[in-house]
């Protein structure tokens, strides 16, 4: 889509480790590799909204917001895991205008290009850049 | 600097099918400061400076009140879905109140799915609300 330009984030250990400092959630699905090894997803997992700061950040970019805009809504669904060292990126695929919203369909994947994440953002007509 | 999580257990004893549609919880206040705000506005460890607060407090801030409301992480979910709707803008440093509610509880056949809301507050306002559908496995005897 015009305007909306892919975000891609390289997910690490540190990473991992800061969001697990912020959050609070040490959960060791998240930490520990030999907990994880028990589990179905067989290896450690970023925090799913470590993946989702693709989306964010490239929605900020494209409404040149440093906040968040009142009237946005952002409605995610986590399609796989995030595993150490993948690169995810967020392209928007689709954008529909109704009502006074535009709809953007977004894809997050990972550098196999495995789906991670789906999302659909809503904005304000009046909001969005109006080279649109 | 964000309030601290030490004295809440990090797993739960409580399990997702103990909880109840209208069960509620808070409001915990969650001290937002600047230097988190910058931190989540892109890749996280990235700082960028802004005035207002990114789409990526309010994902972080969530997990941290539901971490304090069911005294700890229940072990064995997974997180299947997010909604965040913003109504009005969040400073980047600031006290922000927030309730969640137990507000869907089903069981399907991948599992038993609970669905948590949250309200978050700031100055007496509300400012955005958020909700997640967290999957638990099924538990021997389920359908």
């Amino acid at each position: 889509m015009s305007g909306f330009a892919d975000v891609t984030h390289r997910i690490g250990r540190a990473e991992i480790d800061r969001y697990a400092e912020l959050s609070g959630d040490n959960n060791p699905l998240h930490m520990d590799p030999e907990y994880a090894a028990r589990t179905p997803f067989k290896t450690v997992i970023a925090h799913g909204p470590i993946g989702l700061q693709t989306v964010f950040e490239a929605l900020s970019n494209w409404l040149g917001a440093d906040g968040v805009p009142p009237g946005v809504r952002v409605d995610v669904s986590y399609r796989g895991p995030v595993h150490i060292d993948d690169q995810v990126t967020c392209h928007a695929e689709h954008v529909s205008d109704h009502a006074g919203d535009l709809t953007l369909s977004v894809r997050g994947t990972n550098q196999r290009g495995g789906e991670v994440l789906q999302a659909v953002v809503l904005v304000p007509r009046h909001l969005a850049p109006r080279e649109r | 600097m964000l309030s601290d999580l030490s004295n809440v257990p990090l797993f739960s004893e409580r399990s997702y099918d103990e909880l109840s549609v209208g069960d509620r919880w808070g409001p915990f206040v969650e001290s937002l400061d600047q230097a988190t705000s910058d931190e989540l506005r892109g890749a996280i460890g990235c700082s960028s400076p802004g005035a207002g607060a990114p789409l990526g407090v309010l994902p972080l801030l969530t997990l941290r009140v539901l971490r304090r409301a069911l005294d700890g992480i229940i072990p064995g979910g997974v997180l299947a879905r997010q909604t965040f709707s913003v109504f009005a803008a969040i400073p980047a440093a600031a006290d922000v109140e927030v309730t969640v509610a137990v507000t869907g509880q089903q069981r399907r056949p991948s599992g038993f799915y609970t669905t948590f809301a949250f309200t978050l507050s700031c100055e007496g306002s509300v400012r955005a609300m958020a909700e997640w559908m967290i999957i638990a496995p099924q538990t021997e005897g389920d359908g």
